[in-house]
């Protein structure tokens, strides 16, 4: 059964777009808030006024008084739409960028778990160039001990020792570890980060499993054609043999 | 590790003469090779026109079995396959008439367009390898092995495997569309022919069929391949997308399968590529996503293909 996991991006969208709407009421507010109260205080005099409740008679404005405000309120650009609606176009801009970042966010981290590549990104480019130098030392001493020691102890247990010092050797920053790497996945991934032969690396992953998985005897043969991969892959080791 | 060579080599030509008929398509061969070795039957669910039914009949040839051919429409009773008790007027006796089940290979066309009733009487025997009919049991003659065709997007009129159904086939395989050069390939050889028909000739017979998935029987499977199997099946219960994952009847298909797969590659031992190779036929069709999830790309093979990034794959470290 699966567990429901709390989506962070999801609460993140939501608040967001709730702070975007808060701006933009805010805006409007400040905008609409003045004139909305004095229109509505000017009605309210005239309704009473009409309606001939005595409470307080407002005093009455001289003709140049009352054309004062008329000449005010007229816009001076009576084709363009009030300032506050003109505000509210990039307050939405902003909403709609927001909510299509958000959006995009979500689908690329729903991509990636389906995909189940959730964790650190690695550059994809990164295992397919050269490594460098320092990197490379390290493999021919390993593959050179493989050699060396390969005749010692029983036929299988030299050749999955050999083939696990291997894998220890090519290891590193630039070429980390995958528990759920198959012996050929491995290789393949070697093959794209260092400059090995390609039949010596195979042949010896066929040898290592056949050592490792199978019951049937491991005989000198297997012991002598492990020493000559190694042999192989230690002499063409960064010469681009493949 | 001589028998294991020779199985392997006939499987091998088995599968070179099936693809002078099915163009392109190795790999699903392969796995459908690969469960009849290991004795179990495959769900070719396809779209028309992919070469299901030609790929079924190319087995029955190449393989020496004997083969019928069931349409499964919605009017198809359960006796219709079985069989029946007909009355002989000449000896006053009632005699059974073996149904299309009573044969080497059957092909169940179409299996998702017949009621459940009938599908049941079919998974019925495919799983216990015997049809009782008026009470008397007939024992279906090894090798018996059915391979079911079903169409993914048409679903008018049709009666969809519920999952404990699905659950009786060893893999689900799709052939998928042909490349342009094969489809091309496919137009040139029926050319070529210059008739419609496409007959194949007999690779092995009966006998030699059950020696190989003798042979299939004893191939070795290390501990640790055995725990990896069980633990990808186990994968597939707990993942975020399921309702419900793999029965452990899909772990142990992955290990059995695995094994018809190693005698193909000509070993004698299954190794983990051969587990990675299978898994997707073998577990995909045994898990349920979440309702909540039908609408989106996610399938029972999103989950298994994640399972495989996942689970860890037997190493030589704790060997050494």
């Amino acid at each position: 059964m699966g567990t429901d996991s709390p989506d962070p991006v999801k609460h993140g969208a939501v608040t967001l777009g709730a702070l975007v709407l808060v701006l933009c009421a805010l805006v409007a507010a400040t905008f609409d808030g003045p004139r909305w109260t004095d229109l509505e205080g000017e009605e309210e005099r005239q309704t009473t006024s009409e309606e001939g409740r005595q409470v307080e008679k407002p005093d009455e404005p001289t003709d140049e008084d009352s054309q004062e405000p008329a000449d005010d309120d007229e816009p001076w650009f009576p084709w363009l739409p009030p300032l506050d609606l003109l505000l509210l176009v990039p307050a939405a801009l902003i909403f709609g960028v927001a909510l299509f970042v958000v959006a995009r966010l979500r689908l690329v981290r729903r991509r990636r778990q389906l995909t189940g590549r959730i964790g650190p990104r690695h550059s994809p480019g990164l295992e397919d160039e050269p490594p460098p130098d320092e990197e490379v030392e390290g493999l021919p001493e390993a593959l050179g001990e493989g050699a060396r020691t390969i005749g010692e102890g029983s036929p299988r247990n030299a050749i999955v020792a050999s083939w696990v010092r291997l894998e220890q050797a090519v290891e590193g920053d630039r070429f980390p570890h995958k528990p759920e790497e198959t012996p050929s996945e491995l290789v393949e991934r070697a093959l794209a980060a260092y400059r090995l032969d390609d039949e010596a690396i195979r042949r010896l992953a066929a040898l290592y499993r056949e050592a490792r998985f199978s019951s049937h005897p491991i005989t000198e043969e297997h012991r002598l054609e492990a020493t000559a991969c190694l042999r192989r892959l230690l002499a063409t080791l960064g010469t681009g043999a493949r | 590790m001589s028998g294991h060579t020779e199985a392997s080599r006939k499987a091998r030509a088995v599968l070179d003469e099936i693809e002078r008929a099915v163009v392109g398509k190795r790999d699903a061969l392969t796995l459908v090779l690969s469960a009849i070795l290991a004795g179990g039957h495959v769900l070719l669910e396809d779209f028309p026109g992919l070469g299901k039914t030609l790929a079924a009949r190319s087995f029955a040839q190449t393989l020496g079995l004997d083969f019928r051919r069931a349409q499964f429409t919605p009017d198809l009773l359960p006796a219709d396959l079985t069989g029946s008790f007909i009355y002989d007027q000449g000896r006053a006796t009632f005699e059974f008439r073996p149904g299309p089940l009573f044969t080497g290979l059957l092909l169940a066309d179409e299996i998702n367009r017949t009621p459940p009733k009938t599908q049941a009487a079919l998974l019925e025997a495919m799983q216990e390898r015997q049809v009782t009919v008026e009470g008397e049991t007939f024992t279906l003659e090894p090798p018996f092995h059915v391979l079911a065709t079903a169409n993914p997007v048409e679903y008018e009129g049709t009666y969809p495997l519920p999952e404990a159904q699905l659950d009786r086939f060893l893999l689900r395989v799709g052939f998928g569309y042909p490349d342009s050069e094969e489809e091309w390939e496919v137009l040139r050889r029926r050319l070529e022919r210059q008739r419609e028909e496409q007959t194949l000739a007999q690779v092995v017979s009966r006998e030699e069929l059950l020696a190989i998935q003798a042979v299939v029987e004893t191939v070795t499977v290390d501990p640790d391949i055995g725990r990896y199997c069980v633990a990808l099946a186990a994968a597939t219960r707990k993942h975020q997308h399921t309702l419900v994952g793999s029965s452990p009847r899909g772990g142990l298909a992955l290990m059995l399968v695995a094994r018809g797969y190693a005698v193909i590659d000509g070993r004698d031992f299954v190794v983990p590529e051969d587990v990675k190779a299978v898994a997707v036929p073998a577990l995909a069709h045994r898990i349920t996503i979440r309702p909540e999830l039908w609408m989106t790309d996610i399938s029972g093979r999103s989950v298994v293909e994640t399972v495989l990034s996942q689970v860890p794959a037997p190493t030589a470290r704790d060997r050494v």
